[in-house]
């Protein structure tokens, strides 16, 4: 339950049920109605004056006062507006600053509007005041800045508890000692389908139907045999009987989307090989320009999950992740300093880009798999599990059709599967091309502009010769420090000179091409020569 | 949606309309920090008190640029609300409403509940799309039409009761027709039942029958 949900407080519950009157009576008078934060206050405190403190009526001075309902007429309440506070100055015992965490507009039965509004805590407990046990520092640590997880929906779906992984589910089930029997059944059934049944691509349903049938079936039965948590023991068991049917099943959702998954993964990887940034996807604000090394950990720990459920999860998990991962850069970059109230909003046109590149940088395989596997075979999703769902399609159709500069002038050849004689001459003519013209233009042409262009144009190519360049370098760096070193072992060995000297002559008559070989082998080896008894 | 509470509404529009802040203005309200606001406007939800009811709103906000048109159907799907915002002063962004609700009619027929808004209300000034000519498309769509203005936080709340309000309705009468239909299935169900109680059996040479 999440804490500063107004509808989920148990004092707004109970005022809904046990006084009833009073709401309704609040409701049709519009009166702003105070629910103090879940875990500040007890439910044996709250009687009809905790009640009656808890429920405001404007006062007929000031716009932002207001007085405590009945049996508290010389009660007064200020609102601070600007500092979201309430203050109580009359007819409380001492004066007392209540923050506010949320606002919340309700429609009484003829829609007319009325307030609530989510405090940290009460603003009088009519009793001797007996703090709980609640995080009260946590809260007010979130409330000085304002936080309210009931408004923040990232922050709410992403603290719904997970369910049971496969591993869980299968631990769980297995530890109750009256199911082993039942399991064994399951275990048997899951085993027959795998080994009997055919998957029909256009009849993907079926198999939808046969796993629930055996979920359902074995959730009876297990439900009867024990007194557990009948959701949790569905929640397990489809879980348990998806993972056991699920290198069959899966298997054939890959064969299924064999095509979608290859010409995914070949477009992510042109994606990944042109560090693709999320500025290069259209991402405008540089508030969001950001690493994302959690998300695409995450990620990347897909295929490790063995059901559709547990996949669902890491993906949603990837998504909030993304989402928290933004949020700190921002604040790190100081971007909230920077923009004042024009704060930029993380809306689908910035997730979706940001979701493509920790695609490209997870490298997922059989991605598009698992996406069909997780939309079939998920069962009823809520409501973020369908947005998360959504976002992850959209992604993948924004690759699918995603067109940019960058990635045309890239080379065609990491788009197919395999190269033909004539295109690898065409794709090893291009480079040549490209190479000839990066030498015509660092020869001190007027064409810089065009080198450049060159090599954005290429940048997969040019990554390469980079690269190539970078290991020679180093590869030569290597071989000086070895000589060098080779040199002083030399001054002090005399006895190995004579075979340093071979070998040195031996490097040296060697091609500049050959620059792998070591001598510093060649004279271990000379070493050991030595050293052997004649 | 999961629950008889829930709804998904969808907003769309063509980019730089004042979707975002639209929503932004209704869920995050004066007392709810701006640091909040910098993540998450794709996704939020609001759960709105409507007498004894409990309406849990799942609002998805789009992504207006052309390039993502495409992915529209991915977002409206299941939907039963769906708010079409365009902005006052641009004409186009009216014409993009129309192709969504053609769209929309064509993919979810009379699923889902329309409200058609003219945001940056503000800007009355600069109107280049006539009151009257949106009003009587919306009405001419089934729609209800708005004005609002995110900037002053104008009209904002009154959309979405609408929706709610709407939307619960509608919920109400297609529960009812099912309901309606069900039982009258049921109840010519019983009917061949009775009769085929009753009946005779029919002998026939055929060894197979569709009878």
């Amino acid at each position: 339950m999440n804490p500063h949900s107004i509808y989920d407080n148990s004092f707004f519950k109970f005022l809904q049920s046990r006084y009833l009157e009073t709401f309704l009576e609040a409701q049709r008078a519009q009166w702003t109605i105070l629910v103090p934060v879940e875990g500040t206050f007890r439910l044996c405190h709250v009687n009809s004056t905790f009640v009656g403190f808890h429920i405001l009526k404007p006062s007929p001075l000031y716009a932002d006062h207001f007085v405590c309902h009945r049996h508290l007429p010389a009660t007064l309440v200020e609102l601070d507006s600007e500092r979201n506070v309430l203050h109580t100055t009359c007819g409380f015992p001492y004066p007392k600053h209540v923050c506010i965490v949320g606002e919340e507009i309700a429609y009484n039965e003829n829609l007319q509007p009325y307030r609530i509004l989510l405090i940290c805590e009460p603003i009088h407990f009519p009793t001797p005041r007996r703090r709980s046990r609640a995080p009260h520092h946590a809260h007010s640590r979130q409330i000085r800045r304002g936080w309210s997880s009931e408004l923040d929906p990232m922050n709410d779906s992403t603290d719904t508890p997970a369910p049971p992984s496969f591993e869980e589910a299968k631990a769980y089930l297995h530890s109750i000692s009256v199911f082993s029997e039942t399991l064994r059944v399951i275990e048997e059934k899951v085993e027959a389908f795998n080994k009997t049944y055919v998957i029909v691509p256009k009849f993907i349903s079926d198999v939808v139907d046969r796993i629930r049938s055996i979920a359902e079936t074995a959730t009876q039965v297990l439900t009867s045999d024990s007194t557990s948590d009948p959701d949790k023991l569905a929640i397990c068991v489809d879980n348990y009987v998806s993972g056991l049917a699920h290198h069959k099943v899966f298997n054939a959702v890959k064969s299924i989307c064999g095509n979608d998954d290859a010409d995914l993964e070949r477009r992510l990887e042109f994606l990944r090989l042109s560090n693709v940034a999320p500025d290069m996807l259209g991402v405008q604000e540089e508030c969001f320009h950001c690493e994302l090394p959690i998300s695409i950990v995450e990620l990347a720990s897909l295929n490790a999950k063995y059901t559709p459920v547990d996949k669902l999860w890491c993906i949603r998990r990837t998504l909030s992740s993304i989402q928290r991962e933004v949020a700190s850069h921002f604040v790190k970059c100081g971007a909230d300093l920077e923009f004042g109230e024009d704060v930029p909003s993380l809306t689908a046109e910035t997730l979706i880009p940001l979701v493509v590149v920790v695609l490209a940088r997870s490298r997922p395989t059989s991605f598009s798999s698992n996406i069909f596997y997780i939309d079939h075979f998920c069962g009823v999703k809520d409501d973020f599990s369908s947005f998360t769902l959504s976002t992850f399609k959209a992604a993948v159709e924004f690759v699918g059709k995603y067109r940019g500069p960058e990635l045309d002038h890239l080379s065609p050849r990491l788009l197919r599967k395999e190269l033909s004689l004539v295109d690898l001459m065409e794709v090893t003519a291009s480079i040549n091309e490209g190479s000839a013209a990066d030498s015509k233009s660092t020869a001190g042409s007027e064409d810089g502009y065009h080198s450049k262009a060159a090599t954005r144009s290429n940048p997969v190519d040019s990554k390469l010769e980079q690269i190539t360049r970078l290991i020679e370098k180093q590869t030569l760096d290597f071989h000086s420090k070895e000589e060098e070193h080779l040199r002083r072992l030399q001054e002090r060995e005399p006895r190995a000179s004579s075979s340093l000297n071979s070998s040195a002559t031996s490097v040296d008559s060697n091609e500049e091409g050959s620059l792998l070989f070591s001598p510093l082998s060649t004279l271990r080896r000379s070493l050991r020569g030595q050293s052997k008894p004649n | 949606m999961g629950t008889e509470n829930e709804y998904k509404v969808v907003l769309l529009g063509e980019g730089r309309v004042g979707k975002t802040s639209l929503i932004l203005r209704y869920v995050h309200d004066k007392f709810n920090d701006r640091l909040d606001r910098t993540v998450n406007a794709s996704y939020l939800t609001k759960t709105v008190a409507l007498g004894m009811k409990r309406v849990d709103l799942a609002i998805w906000d789009t992504a207006g640029q052309e390039m993502f048109h495409a992915l529209g159907p991915l977002y409206y799907r299941d939907s039963q609300g769906a708010i079409l915002v365009y902005d006052i002063t641009d004409e186009d962004s009216f014409r993009k409403v129309k192709n969504w609700v053609k769209e929309l009619k064509k993919m979810l027929g009379n699923e889902v509940v329309l409200v058609v808004i003219g945001n940056k209300s503000d800007l009355e000034s600069e109107r280049s799309v006539p009151l009257h000519e949106a009003e009587s498309y919306a009405k001419s769509v089934g729609a209800a039409h708005f004005l609002t203005s995110a900037k002053l936080n104008r009209g904002i709340t009154e959309v979405f009761l609408h929706l709610c309000k709407e939307m619960i309705m509608k919920r109400a009468r297609d529960g009812a027709r099912r309901q309606s239909t069900g039982a009258g299935a049921q109840r010519n169900r019983l009917q061949v039942e009775t009769s085929d109680d009753n009946a005779e059996p029919t002998r026939t040479n055929k060894c197979c029958s569709l009878i």
